[in-house]
């Protein structure tokens, strides 16, 4: 009698659910029909029956639940006694006691009453439960009696499943063409040299194939903060394999060609000359291949079919098109990946199936993470709850009036005070760059208040929208559109002053417009005082006072603007995290949270200075390497030591589709200054295109001068009313595909549909199991 | 930790043949040096021995932290008994790549949440999987302890749990029946976090 009940009183511990079992003979019976479950934990088992065996038998069930407790704690590895939250230790702490408890009470029972009223009931309600537990269990039990058989059953269903799908693996499935070497490597076996020399290409091809770089610090950040920070990552490399890719596009067509042949204003000396103070800052080389400035060849100056004038523009076309591909391909990859998948509709028709079903996050492969998921889930769900019962309340009581005037104001007098005042502090930070820096006696100034700007503004956010009193779902949202705005206000403050001052210049060497320079007064930002008109060539013109303002070679100022602000951005924003991530640490002795967001937005903005800053810059796309590669390597360091597991459950397809569509919006914005720039008529003063000519027109020129079929080709692709046909075209086709999934879709719901209700008329569920199988796999084949 | 690590230089690593390699590479979605890595944390986890066991999920975090580990050990190990040699738990990790089909996934999923092997997703299994996803109590729970729960605050209490499951039938299913895989089928192919979600690397 004693014996089987003291192992039951052990695997009850071990187990919660076994805890609040009502009698000695269903433990029994649970013992003896499942031999699995003492079997599976060994260890402690023999651990508590040594402790058990030298107590004395009058206390069998106390002491065996007692001595039992700290085996089962070590085993199982205090489950969560890594996570640093003190709430959910103390949540888990109390479990194991109650545990005991409710255990206890169970073995008392035949003895008599407890004293405590709350027990009774807590008791009352248990019983409630078993009663209904048994009912199922009794009925579990009739019909399937082995658990393994059981999971056999279900493996069988899943496996029939799964070959319906999908054909049985052939060799050539995944990678055709490396399988295609392999089976040539096995024909050409016999022969060793050339098979050493496949060995080896293949080998390295595969290591190619395989080189993800980063693999094992994503894995990491994976395993402690889920998939869609992991999803953020993955986001910021593809953003640093596009930035490598552009710098070698710009290398390749711009900068190496001159350093084969420079113009005659070049000369390699410059670098030497400036000292380190100027080269961080970026002055003293506008004559260099550093900015489009210093591509500046004299009439004749380059020979050949090489013309740095054409492809300045082709290059500039190139990265856009390249960055379009490139997005577009990530975009077509992940949806793919989720083949016949349809992306439409899952929170809002199904919210409880969505949280039940799809929200736990497997790739969790920490303690500490997976304990902050729990709760974060039980939050949600309790929440869902709620909703629904404060909806049915919300549908006979409506007064949503009392609190909107807030809203009004907040939304209708202070986020627009807001936006103008960013609109001007940009406004005035760009176009007084020169009075900016030498009031702070830095280059670097200006740049430096741009990012401080970028950084203070959203911290006015979360106020702002807790005076504008959304839901809470709503207003992460609101937030999420208000930080997005904020930065987009911004860069287009700042793409637009720089493409008025480029206009102005223009006007000015046309003669448009004449700007005096007066001892009170000085020249914009961009202009030189000169003591006459000195001609085209703007490196001759001497600093003077009191005469006409010259234009300087204004794409130059803007490269080194765009520039500085792309380092500024990075090494100020890193810095900035630092420290707050250190005295956040050390006041509030909790690990931050991680706002993707942000962390989304920033990169989407450095993007977007690399494509616009490509058009004055080459090397921008490189000093985007530079700035991905420094964000990556300080967030992979303050992740681990500085951010703690997300409280927050993120979406992870949100989170993706957050990225790419926030980056593709960037690279549509980026175009339009970008196409401005290649149509906006240049001054001469400076770069490769010449005076009067715009860098469009530079390139229909020379299209003009190749053959006869290139040329008609070009024309034609060029034509307005073509490119609309093929526009429509696209559309047209992007439609039909859509409609074709979702018909598809809607087909297979239909059959199955026709087919269960057939089904159910005709065929008992217990009885044909094997025909309703074979039904269902007719249905699936045709 | 430190004593993990001792405790894993202990065993000698034993490498996989060419041959065997080969083989894995054709027959799952994992590429030859994949499949070496996956062998040699494979042996780290058993520490030398052949399979892993329920007894393991305890002892080795990266398991421990995924509260479905014990049904998924229980469903690859083929036989039910939980223990997974190297092969099963290549095809485990299989399942759960990233190229895999979802499709296959689903198939997955469906045999995962049909924790009392009826065929179909039932309230029991829907509270089981609930309770194991919510509850910070011991992780190692075989599938037949499901409907027997203790009420604590770690956890949602019983009347949750009706309501979810109340709430799921409602969105579903409203004849009450349970889910059958086309029912299952036809939800989670509208939830693309799922197959965000549905994927283990380690």
């Amino acid at each position: 009698m004693a014996a089987p009940q003291e192992s039951t009183a052990l695997s009850a511990d071990d187990d919660p659910s076994l805890t609040n079992l009502p009698s000695p003979q269903q433990d029994h019976l649970y013992e003896v029909e499942h031999p699995s479950i003492s079997a599976l934990q060994p260890a402690n088992q023999s651990g508590a029956a040594a402790s058990t065996s030298s107590s004395p038998p009058g206390h069998e069930y106390d002491d065996a639940t007692f001595s039992s407790l700290p085996t089962s704690s070590e085993v199982f590895g205090s489950h969560d006694a890594a996570s640093s939250s003190s709430l959910e230790t103390r949540q888990d702490a109390a479990r194991p006691e109650h545990n005991v408890d409710a255990s206890c009470d169970v073995f008392v029972d035949g003895a008599g009453p407890s004293s405590e009223e709350n027990e009774i009931h807590e008791r009352r309600l248990l019983s409630e439960d078993i009663c209904k537990a048994e009912e199922e269990q009794a009925y579990k039990t009739n019909t399937l009696s082995d658990e393994r058989a059981k999971v056999q059953n279900t493996l069988k269903e899943a496996h029939e499943r799964i070959c319906q799908l999908v054909q049985p693996k052939q060799e050539d499935a995944k990678n055709s063409t490396v399988h295609f070497i392999e089976r040539l490597m096995q024909k050409i076996e016999d022969k060793s040299l050339i098979r050493k020399l496949v060995v080896s290409v293949v080998s390295f091809y595969k290591s190619v194939q395989e080189l993800t770089p980063w693999r094992n610090s994503l894995k990491e950040i994976e395993g402690k903060f889920g998939s869609a920070v992991l999803l953020t990552f993955i986001f910021l490399r593809f953003v640093f394999f596009l930035n490598v890719i552009l710098a070698i596009l710009w290398l390749v067509a711009i900068v190496i060609p001159f350093w084969k042949d420079p113009p005659s204003i070049f000369s390699w000396k410059q670098f030497f000359h400036i000292g380190f103070k100027n080269f961080f800052q970026g002055n003293g080389l506008e004559k260099s291949w550093v900015y489009y400035g210093g591509y500046f060849f004299h009439p004749g100056e380059q020979s050949g079919w090489y013309k740095t004038a054409y492809m300045y523009p082709c290059t500039i076309i190139a990265t856009f098109l390249v960055s379009w591909i490139a997005i577009l391909t990530r975009i077509a990859r992940r949806l793919r990946t989720s083949s016949k998948l349809l992306m439409y509709g899952s929170e809002s028709n199904y919210p409880f199936c969505t949280l039940v079903f799809g929200s736990w996050d497997f790739a969790i492969t920490s303690q500490e993470a997976a304990s902050r998921l729990r709760k974060g889930l039980r939050m949600r769900f309790r929440e869902k709850i709620a909703d629904i019962r404060n909806h049915e309340k919300r549908l006979s009581i409506t007064d949503p009036k009392t609190k909107s005037y807030k809203r009004y104001i907040a939304l209708g007098m202070l986020w627009p005070f807001q936006i103008a005042a960013n609109v001007t502090i940009v406004v005035f930070l760009v176009s007084q760059a020169d009075k900016v820096n030498q009031t702070f006696k830095t280059d670097y100034a200006q740049s430096l208040l741009l990012t401080t700007l970028s950084m203070v503004s959203p911290l006015s956010i979360p106020f702002l929208v807790k005076l504008e009193d959304w839901n809470p779902a709503t207003s992460e949202r609101v937030v999420l559109i208000k930080l997005f705005t904020l930065r987009l206000v911004n860069a287009c403050t700042l793409f637009y002053r720089l493409y008025m001052a480029l206009a102005q210049a223009g006007y000015v060497k046309a003669g448009i417009q004449v700007l005096n320079c007066m001892d009170s007064e000085e020249c914009p930002d961009g202009f030189t005082c000169c003591s006459a008109n000195v001609g085209s060539n703007w490196n001759v013109c001497t600093p003077h006072k009191a005469q006409l303002c010259m234009p300087g070679c204004i794409e130059n100022i803007m490269a080194k603007q765009l520039l500085r602000l792309m380092l500024t951005n990075t090494l100020v924003g890193v810095l900035w995290d630092f420290v707050y991530g250190i005295t956040y640490k050390s006041y509030y002795k909790i690990k931050r949270q991680l706002s993707l967001e942000t962390l989304v937005i920033d990169i989407v903005y450095l993007e977007s200075l690399v494509w616009v800053g490509s058009s004055f810059s080459p090397i921008a796309p490189l000093l985007g390497l530079f700035c991905n590669y420094v964000t990556f390597s300080y967030m992979k360091f303050s992740l681990r030591r500085y951010y703690g597991p997300m409280k927050k459950p993120y979406s992870a397809s949100r989170t993706s589709n957050l990225t790419h569509g926030l980056l593709l919006l960037a690279l549509i914005l980026c175009s339009l200054p970008a196409s401005a720039s290649l149509v906006q008529k240049t001054n001469g003063i400076c770069g490769p295109i010449a005076e009067g000519s715009s860098m469009y027109q530079t390139l229909s020129d020379y299209i003009e001068g190749t053959p006869t079929l290139f040329r008609v080709i070009l024309q034609w692709l060029g034509n307005p009313v073509i490119l609309i046909g093929l526009l429509l075209l696209l559309s047209f086709g992007l439609i039909v595909l859509r409609e074709k999934l979702v018909q598809n879709q809607f087909l297979f719901q239909a059959r199955y549909k026709m087919f269960t209700t057939c089904c159910l008329l005709t065929l008992n569920h217990t009885g044909e199991h094997e025909k309703i199988r074979l039904l269902s796999k007719k249905v699936i084949d045709s | 930790m430190e004593e993990r690590e001792r405790t894993t230089k202990k065993f000698q690593k034993k490498r996989l043949s060419k041959a065997e390699s080969t083989h894995y590479a054709r027959t799952t979605n994992f590429s030859k040096s994949e499949i070496l890595r996956l062998h040699s944390k494979f042996q780290s986890m058993t520490k030398g021995r052949d399979e892993l066991t329920f007894g393991d999920i305890g002892r080795i975090s990266e398991v421990k932290a995924n509260p479905f580990a014990h049904r998924i050990f229980e469903l690859f190990s083929e036989d039910g008994s939980g223990n997974l040699s190297f092969d099963k738990f290549l095809n485990m990790m299989d399942a759960f790549s990233d190229d895999t089909p979802s499709e296959v996934k689903l198939v997955w999923a469906f045999a995962m949440w049909d924790f009392d092997g009826d065929g179909i997703i039932g309230s029991g299994d829907i509270k089981h999987g609930v309770d194991l996803m919510t509850h910070s109590g011991p992780l190692v729970q075989p599938s037949i302890h499901m409907l027997q729960r203790v009420p604590s605050n770690a956890g949602l209490d019983a009347e949750e749990l009706d309501l979810i499951v109340k709430h799921v039938f409602q969105e579903v299913d409203p004849d009450c029946e349970g889910l059958s895989y086309f029912d299952f089928r036809r939800i989670l192919t509208r939830m693309p976090d799922f197959l965000h979600n549905f994927h283990i690397s380690i």
